[in-house]
């Protein structure tokens, strides 16, 4: 191999070539001790990545309950049941059992696996970790008691109480976050690999948000600045940090070849920390706040265009000339999908922030399948993905069923597209016809219930996705095919290289 | 005005938030490039990779692909199942 091909590694140049093999990179291949190293490391993270994977497992089934149940009552509100089943209640539960039950339980899971993996050290104060990933989950559960109870706060993103939820899940999150930098201070490896920033990142800017939005002193006006604030950087800067991190681990661990461009992920990685936290205040625009502030906030929006492009060009010519693999692995399919989803969202969410766009989409659907483009088509899907990875390595035995897998597949595939193309036709004419004052305020209303009824179909096919996903968990967890379980390449078998090679 | 001056608090709360996360940024950015961490990127680009990831055989490569593959790494491990996250 010439100098040249070896230094070629990490720019992706040859689109053919899988991963030319530097002079370098002899030296750090894994030994047999490295790999024993890494089931070690994959055995001290199992107890708090099971814990954190099974909570947010019934997170995403109750909370597909409740938006299921939601959705239905937005057209046929006679439906509405009992106080406690009406749609101001179910519907806040869903967001809060998606958001912090489903998205950051999972989302835990997969930083406690993934972190101790790239910087080959054991999960230190694993115990720390397990039972933060346990407070977390007791709390928001009893959160999610309260709010169907009628005692949400009425701040959106921000409905779980001060006292009882917002102090517990900020010390369970601190508990797991500590459990990390200290895997991470002890690190065998002298680099970060772009996955690390990103998870680490996400988890020292979490609660710094987290405090900013829930800190007992705003009112009126304030509150709604710092309400946005909050749950725009809870979409960009913890659900997309750690899922597009995770992205980076897993495509190119998946194709066995590196990153197209690595310097390019670090561009994505800086320039999102560095531009994104402003964001939120396009969510106000209209509202009594000052100009220059909105103005600025639609120009970090734009901006965002750095780092989406960044990690778009790298994930997608990472994967091209290979998309057949989609066919072969379950993890790449839900991942490649979630990373083209994430590309999506944010450039939807930059046209969106634009004022003459906004004018239109505020106050209608069109917000509401934003949000599912985002939260759904690529953070969720890329978690569907990384548990399907994780999983089988922690418990140790593969997948029972393909065709599970299938069903689970398509279901969500098809309920979010459908999902998300009834509720942004409906929006946009929604919010034409609210600009019209010709129009009647009630065919404003009119023009999206078919839209909204679609919406509840899309809700029935995503809530039969989980219950596959959950059975075929609970079938990977109880009842082990023996003829799959151990997979040889967990287990210790040297790989003898060849002479020469 | 009284009106500015109610929302002016607000707005100054979330830009010293706003700059004390550009100023993290930047501290990181600055600590990690005096650590290194900005260097030896094709390195770095390798981290996740172990030599089976690279080794293995992988059955929608491309003849060519898989060639090249075999010339940088050796000769192909045959797949397991779950190889690549999931029952294939």
């Amino acid at each position: 191999m010439s100098g040249g091909e070896a230094r070629a590694v990490g720019v992706g140049s040859a689109l053919t070539a899988p991963a030319p093999r530097p002079a370098e990179e002899a030296s750090r291949l894994p030994t047999s001790e490295e790999r024993e190293l890494r089931l070690r490391v994959d055995r001290s993270s199992r107890r708090p990545v099971l814990v954190a994977f099974g909570c947010s497992l019934v997170a995403l089934l109750l909370g597909s309950v409740f938006g299921l149940t939601a959705s239905v009552q937005m057209h046929s509100p006679e439906l509405a049941g009992p106080g406690w089943l009406t749609f101001g209640r179910v519907r806040t539960a869903h967001l809060n059992a998606m958001v912090y039950g489903w998205a950051s339980l999972a989302m835990l899971g997969v930083s406690l696996w993934m972190i101790p993996r790239l910087v080959h050290q054991e999960l230190k104060w694993a115990r720390l970790a397990e039972f933060g990933v346990w407070i977390w989950a007791l709390a928001l559960g009893y959160q999610l008691v309260r709010i169907l109870g009628g005692i949400p706060s009425g701040m959106e993103w921000l409905e779980i109480g001060l006292y009882t939820g917002d102090t517990f899940l900020t010390v369970g999150g601190g508990m797991v976050g500590v459990a990390l930098l200290r895997t991470l201070l002890a690190r065998a490896v002298p680099h970060l690999y772009v996955s690390v920033w990103y998870i680490m990142a996400a988890l020292i800017w979490f609660p710094i948000i987290f405090i900013t939005g829930n800190w007992p002193a705003w009112a009126g006006a304030e509150s709604a600045a710092v309400n946005w604030f909050y749950a725009h950087n809870a979409l960009g800067l913890w659900l997309t940090a750690i899922n597009v991190g995770a992205a980076y681990y897993l495509i190119p661990k998946v194709l066995g070849r590196p990153v197209y461009s690595y310097q390019l992920s670090l561009v994505g990685f800086w320039t999102l920390g560095f531009f994104y936290s402003l964001n939120g205040m396009h969510h106000v625009i209209g509202g009594p706040m000052p100009t220059w502030m909105i103005t600025t906030s639609i120009t970090a929006s734009v901006l965002m265009v750095i780092p989406v492009a960044a990690v778009a060009i790298n994930h997608h010519m990472t994967v091209v000339g290979r998309f057949a693999a989609l066919r072969y692995s379950p993890t790449l399919r839900f991942v490649v999908l979630g990373a083209m989803a994430y590309t999506a969202v944010s450039l939807q969410g930059i046209f969106t922030a634009l004022r003459e766009v906004n004018r239109i989409t505020h106050f209608t659907q069109w917000t509401v399948g934003h949000a599912h483009v985002g939260v759904y088509a690529f953070a969720t899907l890329i978690l569907f993905g990384s548990i399907y990875y994780i999983l089988p390595r922690v418990l140790r035995r593969e997948w029972p069923s393909a065709r599970l897998i299938s069903w689970h597949f398509w279901l969500v595939l098809l309920g979010i597209a459908l999902y998300v193309t009834a509720l942004t036709v409906a929006g946009v004419f929604q919010g034409l016809y609210l600009m019209d004052p010709a129009v009647p305020f009630r065919a404003s209303v009119d023009v999206t219930l078919a839209g909204l009824q679609a919406r509840s179909v899309a809700a029935v096919m995503l809530t039969a996705g989980h219950v596959v996903f959950a059975w075929h968990v609970w079938r990977l967890w109880r009842r082990p095919t023996p003829e799959r379980e151990l997979a040889p390449f967990h287990a210790l078998r040297p790989v003898v290289r060849e002479a020469g090679s | 005005m009284a009106v500015e001056g109610l929302v002016f608090p607000s707005t100054l709360v979330l830009l010293i938030v706003v700059l004390a996360f550009m100023a993290g940024a930047l501290v990181f950015f600055i600590w990690a490039a005096r650590a290194g961490q900005l260097g030896d990127l094709d390195r770095q680009a390798m981290l996740p990779l172990d030599e089976r990831d690279l080794r293995v055989s992988h059955p929608w490569e491309t003849a060519e692909q898989a060639e090249a593959r075999r010339e940088a790494w050796g000769e192909p491990l045959p797949p397991e199942p779950g190889e690549w996250g999931g029952a294939e």
